[in-house]
Formats: C-alpha cells, structure tokens, sequence
C-alpha cells in the first residue's frame, strides 16, 4: 500500500492554506509590490481568480479518474513511458518548491533572529522535522495543520489590527498610476505560488470526501488570498510601496512595527514561530509528495524510503544552489515562476485536453463497487 | 503627487468584478458540476475518516 492514511475536508483546507502562506508569508509579497506597485491588491484578487479556475481542472481530473492522483493518471493518459516522463515533473516541481521553501524561512532566521548562525544549522535541523512527520503519513501532517492553521490566521488578522493604527491609507492611491500593466503582471506571478497548490491532486483520492476537492482548494486559496492581501495592503499602506518592495519579509517587519507602550512589543516571534511551524510543515507536504510521486514513477511498494534521501537532497540543493540572499530572490522572481506556470498549467491542461480528446477515464465507482465488494 | 480620484474608482470597481466573478466561478462549477459526484466519487481506499 502506498499511503495508508485518509484525510478529511477540513485538513484539506488547512493543509492547502499552509502551503499557501508558507511562500506568501516570506518574500512573495515584496515581489508583488515590486511588480505591481500600489496595485498589488488587485494582482492579489487576479492571481486568486486564475488560481480558482485552474482549480476546477484539477478537481475534475481528480473525479474523472477515481482513485487517482497526478502522476498516476499520466501514465493512465499517456502510457507507461511517455506518462512516466510527464508525471515525473510533479515530483521535481515539488522537491524545487520545498527547496525554495526551506530555502526561504532558514534565510530569514538566519537574517532576523541569529545573523552570526550557520544557516545550515537552522536549515537541517528543520529538514530533519520535516522529513520525520513526511514519513509520519499525511494523516499526521493534516492533523498537525489543524492546530496551526486557524491559529496562523488569527495571527496575521490579529496584527493587521494591531498594526492599523500606523496604516495611511492614502499611501495606496493613485491606483493606475502606470496603467493596468503592473497588475496584470503581478496576477501570473502571484498564481505560481498559489499554485503550488496543485497539491491537491496528490490529496484528493486521500481524501474522504473527493469530490469536495474543489470547494477545500477554494476556501484555502480564498483565505491564502485575504492573508496575503492583508500583508500587501498593510505594508503599502505602513510603509509606502517603494519601502515595502525592498523589505525582505514586510509580514515580518509590520509586526515589528507594533507597540503599545512598553507592554505590547516584540510580537515579532509569535510570527517568527508561526512562520517557522508553517515553513517546516509545508515542507513535510511537499517532501510527502516527492517521495509519493517518485515511488509511483518507480512502481515501489511504499514511499517511506525515500523520505530521507529526499530531504538530504533538498537540503544539498538549498545550500548550493544560492551564493546570496540576492541569488535567491532573482529565482524566486524569474526562475521559478517559469517552471511553475509550466507544471502548474501547461502539463494539466495538456493532460486534460489529451483525456478529453482520447475518452481516457478512471476505472468509475460503481465497477469499482461491485468489483471490490461484490455489490449490485 | 495627485491622487487621481478617477483611477483610483476604477480599481475599485475592477477589484469587486474580479471578486464576483471568481466566486460566480466557483458556484457554478460546485453547482452543475461537481455536485454530480457527491456521494459517488471514491477514494483510494474507498474508506471514511477515522
């Protein structure tokens, strides 16, 4: 068997609503600003849209074939060797997300909290977490994204209201200023971290409920898109978008902002250790999805070997692969977001439109049902 | 610099648009779609949770 666990609707969302904010909470809103200036809100809204429509495809290719995740129905689609050498981009593309998601939250530690630390100090030992709960089975990771998601989001409404008072919101006008350009710019951008939740191909025949698919990505990627508005907005409005474009992390920096007096400050490590608890778990889901993936490319009995290996490699490639911090930023803005659109869109859609046109489909439940239990 | 009240209304109104038309997306494909499958679709181990 190779992924014993099920998982219900409501660690459905919250799974999906890590993965979202673990990128978006980082250095993605920076990049937008940079982007789409003043309008980043509106690219927020554009990339949510796109990211919902491309999410119907995926909920009904996870329906057409029963059973099935991704990189399984490649090979349905397409045949044993063309579908293998399709399927295997899913698992690269989400050992290169948990690359950069590794990548990403230890880079910032390291900046904000312990400067004269080793990254590969604070990096491998997080790997070592991830890959520990990845090999726990993804029933452990949605109940352990059950606790820290609500509490995720409570925290970034809640230092949204702290933080209000030192919001000018007259920072965010004049909307258009160059055009509708930025903001159409900034939607694709944006749908490429959204996108990593095509995730939800992997959970979808894990999940108790599959044809509730669609609405579990939608109400994550909604509340992933009020998160990250809230942090856009903000950060505009608090530190004028030509400052908040060159903020590493501008969540981070806004609850850095708050202070009460001498009673309410420092909130900056209850985000800190959110950022970290997120960054760590979305790690694990997408470590849980290579290693899935993969043994299903190479027909193995179970994925669990693979975990660790999976994790070393991750974590050779994250120190490697970036010189500097600047290295890491100019992937994450122009690298990534090409692959990203190619596995996220191109492959589904290509998958989709080849199922439609050759009548492929998934072996349907009622054969199911009378084949495995005899029924009817 | 001035703040261009006409722009400004614009973006608005293209935010709201996008904001109902993605959820009009959403209902729709819940509603004539994947409403079709439920109780029929199956899982992987055709099991409930725990």
């Amino acid at each position: 068997m190779q992924e014993k666990g099920i998982i219900n609707t409501n660690q459905f969302v919250w799974m999906l609503f890590i993965i979202i904010t673990s990128f978006t909470a980082i250095q993605v809103p920076a990049l937008l600003i940079t982007q789409a200036g003043r309008d980043a809100w509106l690219a927020v809204i554009g990339g949510w849209i796109l990211d919902v429509s491309l999410a119907v495809v995926y909920a009904y290719m996870g329906l057409r074939f029963p059973g099935q995740n991704f990189v399984q129905y490649s090979i349905t689609i397409l045949g044993k060797t063309a579908g293998r050498i399709v399927g295997i981009l899913f698992p690269i593309f989400f050992l290169l997300a948990c690359m950069f998601s590794i990548h990403g939250f230890s880079q910032l530690v390291n900046s904000y909290f312990f400067p004269t630390t080793s990254i590969m100090a604070i990096m491998i030992p997080g790997l070592f977490v991830a890959g520990y709960a990845a090999r726990q089975g993804i029933e452990v990771i949605g109940r352990v994204t059950e606790v820290l998601g609500p509490l995720y989001l409570l925290s970034i409404v809640a230092i949204g209201l702290l933080v209000s008072p030192s919001a000018e919101f007259d920072r965010l006008k004049p909307q258009f200023d160059d055009g509708v350009y930025p903001f159409l710019i900034g939607s694709p951008l944006l749908l490429t971290f959204y996108g990593i939740c095509i995730m939800m191909a992997m959970f979808i025949p894990l999940c108790n409920r599959p044809e509730n698919g669609f609405l579990a990505k939608f109400i994550a990627v909604s509340l992933g898109a009020v998160f990250v508005t809230i942090i856009v907005v903000l950060s505009v409005a608090v530190f004028g978008y030509e400052q908040a474009a060159n903020i590493h992390a501008p969540g981070l920096e806004l609850s850095r902002m708050i202070s009460y007096g001498n009673y309410l400050d420092r909130l900056e490590i209850i985000w800190m250790l959110l950022v970290t608890g997120a960054g760590i778990i979305a790690s694990a889901n997408l470590l849980w999805a290579f290693s899935l993936g993969m043994s299903q490319i190479l027909e193995l009995s179970t994925y669990k070997p693979l975990i660790y290996p999976a994790a070393l490699l991750t974590g050779m490639l994250a120190l490697t692969s970036f010189n500097s911090n600047m290295e890491q930023i100019r992937f994450a803005e122009y690298t990534f977001p090409i692959f990203a659109a190619f596995v996220e869109a191109g492959l589904e859609i290509f998958l989709f439109v080849v199922a439609l046109v050759l009548n492929k489909r998934g072996q349907q439940y009622d054969n199911y049902r009378s084949i495995n239990h005899g029924k009817d | 610099m001035e703040k261009i009240s006409y722009h400004n209304l614009f973006a608005i109104i293209t935010g709201l648009f996008m904001l109902i038309i993605g959820c009009l997306i959403a209902y729709l494909s819940q509603k004539y779609l994947f409403s079709k499958y439920r109780g029929k679709a199956k899982n992987i181990k055709d099991k409930e949770y725990p």
